[in-house]
């Protein structure tokens, strides 16, 4: 029925995923301003290396975070989806993240009841002086995410429309 | 004239038969407490114990349908038709209040524009409509809108179980005659005419207490401020349940789904119930209230579409009244309005 | 029941002859089998129409957020326990004043749905005999909740592994038909625009294709979530039998289990998703 195409090489023109070989894992990542923004700016001003399969998403806090980023993200052809923010207790605006911590219990959950794949949903508190976790964190987001192969179910759920 | 009978046991068979000849099967099924008309069921499985809660417009006219795709050029956008998905299909057993709901909505379809989607899934659909021999539910009201149990309006064949064991079999339409061979597979016996009368007769009776609805289009024409609304469509709580199992209602939304390169034109079933149905993008909304819309709801079904197409916009299938979650009985209304014209009031 | 079918509409005429309310909203008789069905009383004469019994399954607190009640100053509404668990929710929500609502409470042993079953929430009910009411009509019911009932509705999805959950839900979803008859019937689902209805950005397609119907599904339970007093009016009107109650009730469970939280019990105590402890579950974020 509805097929948007597919604009990336992901899947080709009847909707199969591409062969193992040319399909990167594709990771989309919301991340708070002030902690772990700046975390990811130190990784890059410090030269650390690493893959490039993130694409981050800017918000002011995680208390702002709501789940139809994640799932207009996973719509739009996601494998994987971080959350990250700051540290209980060192939020810019103090309480954001209790919320969102909150809010992360309640949809993960939920996720979990739908039967989504877990493992592709990491939520993370990462500082604004820690680009090592920054780094590390996305190294083994990518390579689980490589290990699993694209999100198929949700593929489908977009090419079966 | 004689026509052929087969043993009810058989029906399943028959089904099966008309699906070998490459077409989809669509047949009433049990879920739960409930019955729905299912593609691809189990002929096996087939239930007849009363009506489906959903109607066959589903199958000619589904709730989400493509009907372009298009893709960015340059500065151009190149825009492909998308063929409708219409592969040949057997609805076997169907009621005949959905059968007829055909006939009742075609000329919606071919109006100012000749809906190829509809038509074409029209063109390669057989109805097989199974009689009914008394009124399935207590909601039944089609003896109201000039049908009845037995109605052959929008069928290729029809079946009557004259007995518990036995189904008559008369083939209405050319595509229905075309299937002789098929059914005469199947054939057990005979009866005459008379026992296809004696057959309908006693559906009609099933339903004489329902009141023919003639004088309802002119009572609203000249009531359309009547208290009637607000007090019968109070409790609306505008959920388009009717909307959605009627087999007549047809609007639709159409959504364009886009990446960023290029995408699809869907056509969604869509409702007049829903608040956001005539909200203009002035931000006035002519139908603001509960009440309005459903008064419209009426006017559409019993007034607008007759004036237009000359015929009622309901085949008196009861499913608005049964599965309404707040007992807003549509024909409760309409009764109402028929019995105020009666009165002359 | 009689006698609580007396006491209504005594209290009902009360209140609309002196002028107490502008409206009572209750049940009366339906015009389907044994169906009951909404009610809006104006007038003394009215009240005589309402009536209680085991088919008055609706939730009538889904009035509150439509017009014409919306807009009246005062109004009765009959209510079980179940109905009331619903008011107090939109009470700490702020969504209605408590001054507006006069709530005649009625005891209750259990409704039947169309089908003759006893729902769920009538079997775990321990709110019989309502505790929160203006007027209160019949006897005092003691309340026999089954303790396992709710929990029990859950094991079928708990016992699968996380593909066949989700195998369950993709076919069942399917059958969405985007008529939001759940949202309609919900008292606790009251946005103005609702999420679905908005489009600059559109977060949720309309579309009832499978993955319009799975952000739609997904978002109202997300949305109930510590909100949702099982009510079962959703399922009820979902003309297309989705087992909407198995994903609130998995949310309830959540909530109940992370903080401690039962939504429709207590007017004062923040939702728990408005507030937040030092000490929330931290585990699993890395």
């Amino acid at each position: 029925m509805s097929e948007s195409p597919q604009s990336e090489t992901q899947t080709d023109g009847a909707g199969q995923p591409e062969a193992a070989t040319s399909w990167e894992p594709r990771i989309v990542a919301f991340i708070c301003n002030w902690c772990t923004y700046t975390g990811a700016d130190l990784a890059g001003t410090s030269r650390m290396k690493y893959p490039p399969n993130v694409r981050v998403i800017k918000i002011p806090c995680t208390g702002r975070f709501d789940p139809l980023f994640m799932i207009k993200a996973f719509e739009r052809g996601a494998d994987g989806v971080l959350v990250s923010g700051c540290h209980p207790g060192d939020c810019h605006y103090t309480a954001g993240n209790y919320n969102a911590r909150r809010k992360y219990t309640v949809f993960k959950s939920l996720l979990e009841t739908l039967g989504m794949d877990m493992d592709r949903v990491w939520f993370s508190w990462i500082s604004a002086s820690e680009g090592g976790k920054w780094v590390d964190t996305i190294q083994k987001f990518t390579e689980v995410i490589r290990e699993k192969g694209p999100f198929v179910e949700y593929r489908e759920m977009i090419d079966v429309g | 004239m004689p026509h052929m009978t087969l043993d009810r046991t058989d029906l399943p068979s028959l089904a099966q038969a008309l699906a070998g000849q490459g077409r989809r099967l669509v047949l009433p099924v049990r879920e739960g407490q409930e019955l729905f008309y299912r593609e691809g069921a189990d002929p096996a499985q087939l239930d007849l114990s009363t009506i489906p809660k959903n109607s066959i417009k589903e199958f000619l006219f589904p709730k989400c349908e493509k009907i372009l795709e298009y893709e960015y050029s340059g500065n151009d956008v190149v825009i492909e038709d998308v063929a409708p998905d219409a592969k040949p299909t057997v609805i076997f057993c169907a009621r005949p209040c959905d059968a007829a709901s055909l006939p009742v909505v075609e000329p919606l379809w071919n109006w100012d524009y000749k809906d190829k989607f509809f038509n074409e899934r029209r063109e390669q659909t057989l109805l097989v409509t199974y009689a009914c021999r008394t009124a399935p539910d207590e909601a039944c009201f089609c003896a109201s809108v000039g049908l009845s149990p037995s109605a052959d309006q929008g069928s290729d064949v029809m079946l009557y179980a004259v007995d518990d064991a036995t189904v008559a079999v008369r083939p209405v339409s050319p595509k229905g005659k075309e299937l002789e061979e098929v059914f005469s597979k199947f054939k057990k016996g005979e009866v005459s005419d008379e026992a296809l009368e004696a057959f309908a007769k006693e559906g009609d009776e099933s339903l004489a207490h329902r009141k023919p609805l003639d004088k309802v289009k002119g009572w609203l024409e000249a009531h359309f401020e009547d208290p009637l609304w607000e007090e019968k469509a109070f409790r609306c709580i505008g959920c388009g349940t009717c909307t959605f199992l009627c087999p007549t209602c047809h609007c639709f939304d159409i959504q364009d789904e886009s990446v960023f390169d290029g995408g699809c034109r869907l056509k969604n079933w869509d409702g007049c119930q829903f608040p956001l149905f005539t909200l203009h993008t002035s931000g006035h909304n002519p139908r603001d209230t509960q009440p309005k819309r459903y008064r419209q709801r009426i006017y559409h079904k019993y007034a607008i579409y007759p004036e237009k197409f000359g015929k009622i916009l309901c085949t008196g299938c009861g499913r608005c009244v049964a599965h309404c979650p707040v007992n807003l009985s549509l024909y409760d209304v309409v009764a109402t309005a028929q019995e105020r014209a009666e009165k002359g009031e | 029941m009689s006698d609580r079918t007396d006491k209504i509409r005594e209290v009902a005429r009360k209140w609309l002859a002196d002028g107490t309310v502008e409206a009572v909203v209750g049940w009366e008789q339906g015009t389907y089998g044994e169906k009951c069905s909404p009610a809006l009383a104006r007038t003394p004469e009215d009240a005589d129409r309402l009536l209680f019994n085991e088919r008055c399954t609706n939730n009538l607190m889904t009035y509150l957020k439509r017009d014409p009640v919306r807009s009246m100053a005062k109004v009765g509404i009959v209510a079980k326990g179940c109905d009331i668990k619903s008011l107090i929710g939109l009470l700490q929500e702020s969504q209605v004043e408590r001054e507006k609502v006069m709530v005649l409470a009625v005891t209750c042993e259990g409704v039947k749905k169309d089908d003759g079953t006893v729902p769920v929430k009538c079997q775990a009910c321990d709110v019989n005999t309502p505790t929160f009411f203006d007027e209160i009509a019949g006897d005092k019911v003691a309340s026999n909740p089954d303790p396992e009932a709710r929990a029990k509705e859950l094991e079928k999805l708990d016992a699968m592994t996380q593909q066949e959950r989700n195998r369950f839900w993709r076919e069942e979803l399917d059958k969405c038909i985007r008529c939001y008859a759940c949202r309609q019937a919900c008292p606790l689902c009251i946005c103005d625009r609702c999420i679905a209805e908005k489009n600059q950005p559109q977060w949720v397609e309309t579309s009832p294709h499978p993955r319009g119907n799975f952000s739609w599904n997904l978002i109202r339970a997300y949305h109930l979530a510590g909100r949702c007093v099982e009510c079962e009016a959703c399922e009820t009107a979902c003309p297309v039998n989705i087992p909407l109650m198995l994903l609130n009730r998995s949310m309830a469970r959540t909530v109940k289990d992370a903080f401690d939280y039962e939504a429709g019990r207590d007017p004062e105590v923040q939702p728990p998703l408005r507030t937040f402890n030092l000490d929330d579950d931290n585990s699993f974020i890395l």
